[in-house]
């Protein structure tokens, strides 16, 4: 286990721990947790290699023990880091040994929703896939939709920017987003936008949505809502090579087709995939590209066969487009399960860069070329059609160097990302794993400009403190 | 309040940097439409001869200048049969500008109700900032979570914090086909529901807009529909069946592949109703469900309501006053009104005793994040060379 240096923001936080409990648990009564068994949990977050426990975790059930807890950090000069559902790949929720962890789960209503007006209010401790639930009688669904959506929070969403596989057409979070209500690092409380779809002044939920908990806390969002589409329908091309099908999603997007999603997936992670969902993915092929589009009835069957000829042309061998709805679910079960079936292949970690869509064929030689040259395996399986990769390095966790390895592979296809005129990431953010590659993407005086953003917020830089920016650039 | 875009100092991005590290204030302009004041720290961006930094439409990604015109960009963009989906749209009784004062002021159409705004569209941003260091936020890529997102905050940001250099967009297919429905003689109260209706439904509603009648104009709700071709017609049909059902309405008219786009290119025109010299005309934004409460509070006192689009969310109020003190309250008590309804509300159109007595109400008004845009506003722009808070329009 790779030990994390995090710098003492507060030296004598630990000295001080049971006095803090103490004085915790007079605002959230029942809701301070500091037994070593009951931390555990809140040790990590997605990004497992990693492991510190809290100074103790908070578990607020209202705004009002929000803004409390915060004044309280703030008054006593102690970094605050939130956590939803901790899903986060990339070690956002990660705590340091200082720092209080305010955890949002239970604040997890969907406080109101306006059909006519197709909003709603959720708080920030709900399931993704909660808001979609509640809408769906109203014929509405909240479109961003990342692969964890049964578990992720909105606020945790909100913070990374999620995206997902329907993301191509639709967005990612921030454009839907219509307010925020976030407790600041002093632990006042400002709202920012409502229910208007225009705002007054600065995009303050521009700069909020993505910014990893830099910046507050988010309780509460007010989301748009979209309608349901009439049908979609997905669809599977085979290719002989990785080359081929990246080719193809260019080719797709060129003919002006807007396929609602264009998701890719390489050998070692078909396999893995039907072996758990059974969903009929071909075995014989190198790359799978799976394609849904939306609409009627008549659109689908015109843009199925428009894409079909497209896979044809650019050397599909296999085209099988899904003819019914259970054979629809099952083919997105495979996809979405994805990175639990390829567990069982092995440890492995999840990057996520994003390069043109162009240079996909030439990013995935990179990506073979890179691991090959560090001796390790790669799988690949990720949002085509915005070009966000995920290569999944399979490691040995129990043997010694490995996982260093597998971060240094890592690494260096996040370099080529850039180099490739993409960027660092895509939908999992820079948190703690990415951190130290950010002046790969910025110059300078462009990460000092950001710091001094948070600032604007965080004077004290106690907000999610060691996430994000360079640790040598922190004063 | 219109500036001579003829008569303004003309700076490459080059002689900007170099104004701006020598510290001299800078008001970069557009083509001046902007209800701002013209003043002597104006300058405007020199063209190109090639305004285009490049474009692929195969990977849907344009970078242009800040300077080159929007309906040069539209041209481009629709000779490959793309678009910017959010729809370029000028300021009611302005005309389209420069891609980088649609940016700096986030215009964006009808469509953004369903396709996002302006800013939901830009995908990177090169600018210098009162410092006069060039930086290069967003990318070309669609998804982008490295760091903060400078590209939104400064997406609609007038000038206050940085001068835009380009602009690189998404750009998306056009729609193959936009039919419109138009309903006669509906009152407020129902035009807003039907237009609820139409676009919680499926069936490709990308444009909402209601005209109260008023002795110059028959009343009239406009819905569009843009999608697949061969769906179209089904769609329209299918959408009448279901607002008849809620509605009961008299069955619209129908506008046609070749009426139905000329109405809405002259709702992004910024023609979709007469503005004459001496009128005031506000752009007001309230959540829907208070469009009707707002209306029948300020009705009284002289203003009207001349259109609302994106299904109510964002309305055009005239005022007919003239001297500064009848001004004086009723902008008071605009502002009063629209505040108790959670929203806000922009001087468009007006003298420059508008403008004079709008600020003296905005600023006696402050915002609750006044704070936080002192801060914002030092970060970028130390030395305030650009101009002052977004507010002092």
């Amino acid at each position: 286990m790779p030990h994390v240096d995090f710098p003492f923001l507060a030296p004598d936080a630990l000295l001080r721990r049971q006095e803090h409990v103490n004085a915790l648990r007079k605002i959230v009564a029942d809701g301070v947790l500091d037994s070593e068994e009951a931390l555990r949990v809140y040790e990590t977050d997605a990004l497992t290699a990693y492991r510190q426990r809290p100074l103790c975790v908070v578990l607020p059930r209202h705004v009002d023990e929000v803004k409390a807890v915060m004044a309280y950090a703030h008054h006593h000069g102690l970094p605050v880091v939130a956590r939803g559902a901790g899903t986060s790949l990339s070690g956002g929720s990660l705590p340091s040994a200082d720092s209080l962890l305010i955890a949002l789960t239970r604040m997890n209503k969907i406080v109101s929703l306006n059909p006519s007006a197709r909003t709603a209010v959720v708080q920030a401790g709900a399931t993704n896939l909660s808001i979609s639930h509640a809408a769906r009688s109203h014929g509405l669904v909240y479109a961003p939709d990342p692969s964890s959506q049964v578990a992720c929070t909105l606020g945790g969403n909100i913070a990374m920017n999620a995206g997902g596989a329907h993301c191509f057409k639709y967005g990612v979070t921030s454009n839907h987003i219509l307010g925020l209500t976030v407790v600041l690092a002093d632990g006042t409380e400002q709202t920012f936008g409502g229910e208007t779809w225009a705002q007054e002044g600065y995009d303050w939920l521009g700069l909020l949505v993505g910014s990893e908990g830099q910046l507050g806390l988010v309780v509460e969002a007010t989301v748009r809502l979209v309608p349901q589409a009439e049908g979609a329908r997905p669809m599977l091309l085979g290719f002989p090579s990785a080359a081929t099908a990246g080719a193809c999603v260019s080719a797709i997007v060129a003919e002006g087709i807007v396929p609602v999603a264009i998701e890719y997936m390489d050998k070692p992670c078909i396999y893995a995939c039907e072996a758990f969902a059974k969903a009929g993915y071909p075995l014989d092929v190198e790359a799978l590209l799976l394609v849904e589009v939306e609409g009627s009835e008549a659109e689908i069957n015109e843009r199925l066969a428009h894409i079909a000829r497209v896979g044809h042309a650019m050397g599909a061998t296999s085209v099988r487009i899904s003819q019914s709805e259970a054979e629809t679910t099952a083919i997105w079960k495979g996809r979405k399960s994805a990175y639990s079936a390829m567990s069982a292949l092995g440890d492995y970690i999840c990057m996520d860069g994003v390069i043109p869509t162009p240079k996909l064929p030439e990013a995935l030689e990179g990506v073979s070329r890179i691991c090959r040259d560090y001796g390790l395996k790669v799988a690949n399986v990720f949002h085509a059609g915005d070009g966000n990769l995920h290569p999944l390095i399979l490691y040995n966790a129990s043997q010694e160097g490995e996982l260093e390895k597998a971060e240094a592979a890592g690494a260096a296809i996040l370099r080529l990302c850039v180099e490739l005129g993409g960027c660092l990431s895509g939908e999992h953010g820079i948190g703690l794993e990415k951190r130290d590659l950010m002046p790969c993407q910025f110059l300078p005086h462009e990460l000092d400009l950001q710091r001094a953003i948070k600032r604007c917020f965080d004077p004290a830089w106690r907000l999610n403190p060691h996430k994000v920016f360079p640790l040598e650039a922190v004063e | 309040m219109k500036t001579s875009l003829l008569s303004l100092p003309a700076v490459s991005p080059e002689e900007l940097q170099e104004r701006l590290m020598a510290r001299i204030p800078t008001c970069l302009r557009g083509t001046g439409q902007g209800a701002r004041r013209p003043s002597a720290d104006d300058v405007k961006l020199a063209g190109q001869d090639d305004m285009v930094v490049f474009y692929a439409p195969e990977e849907q990604v344009v970078r242009v200048s800040a300077a080159m015109p929007v309906a040069a960009l539209s041209v481009l963009l629709s000779q490959h049969k793309q678009h910017l989906a959010f729809e370029p749209s000028a300021l009611a009784g302005r005309s389209l500008g420069l891609v980088g004062g649609m940016v700096g002021m986030n215009l964006s159409g009808a469509r953004r109700l369903t396709h996002g705004a302006c800013r939901d569209h830009v995908l990177g941003l090169s600018f210098l900032d009162g410092r006069g260091q060039l930086h290069r936020a967003g990318g070309r890529v669609m998804k982008n979570v490295t760091g903060l997102d400078l590209v939104k905050l400064l997406t609609g940001s007038r000038g206050t914090l940085a001068a835009l250099l380009d602009v690189t967009f998404r750009t998306v297919p056009q729609p193959e086909s936009s039919v419109s429905l138009v309903y006669k003689g509906m009152s407020l109260v129902n035009a807003l529901a039907l237009m609820a209706e139409a676009l919680r439904s499926p069936f490709g509603v990308t444009g909402a807009v209601c005209a109260p009648s008023s002795p110059s104009c028959e009343g009239y709700v406009a819905l569009r529909l843009e999608g697949f071709f061969a769906d179209v017609h089904a769609r329209c049909e299918a959408l009448c069946a279901l607002l008849a059902a809620g509605f009961g309405s008299e069955p619209p008219s129908v506008w046609d592949a070749e009426t139905s786009p000329a109405f809405w290119q002259r709702l992004a025109d910024g023609r979709a109703f007469d503005v004459h010299p001496n009128d005031l005309v506000f752009e007001l934004h309230v959540p829907v469900s208070s469009l009707v409460s707002v209306c029948a509070e300020l009705a009284p006192k002289g203003w009207r309501l001349a259109l609302t689009d994106w299904g109510g969310s964002r309305s055009w109020l005239v005022g007919p006053f003239q001297d500064a003190e009848d001004m004086a309250g009723n902008f008071r008590a605009l502002q009063s009104c629209v505040r108790r309804h959670h929203g806000w509300a922009r001087l468009l159109h007006g003298s420059d005793t508008a403008i004079h007595v709008w600020r003296a109400a905005t600023m006696a008004s402050s915002s609750s994040c006044s704070v936080l845009e002192q801060r914002l506003k030092r970060a970028f722009d130390p030395y305030g060379l650009f101009p002052d808070l977004m507010r002092w329009v």
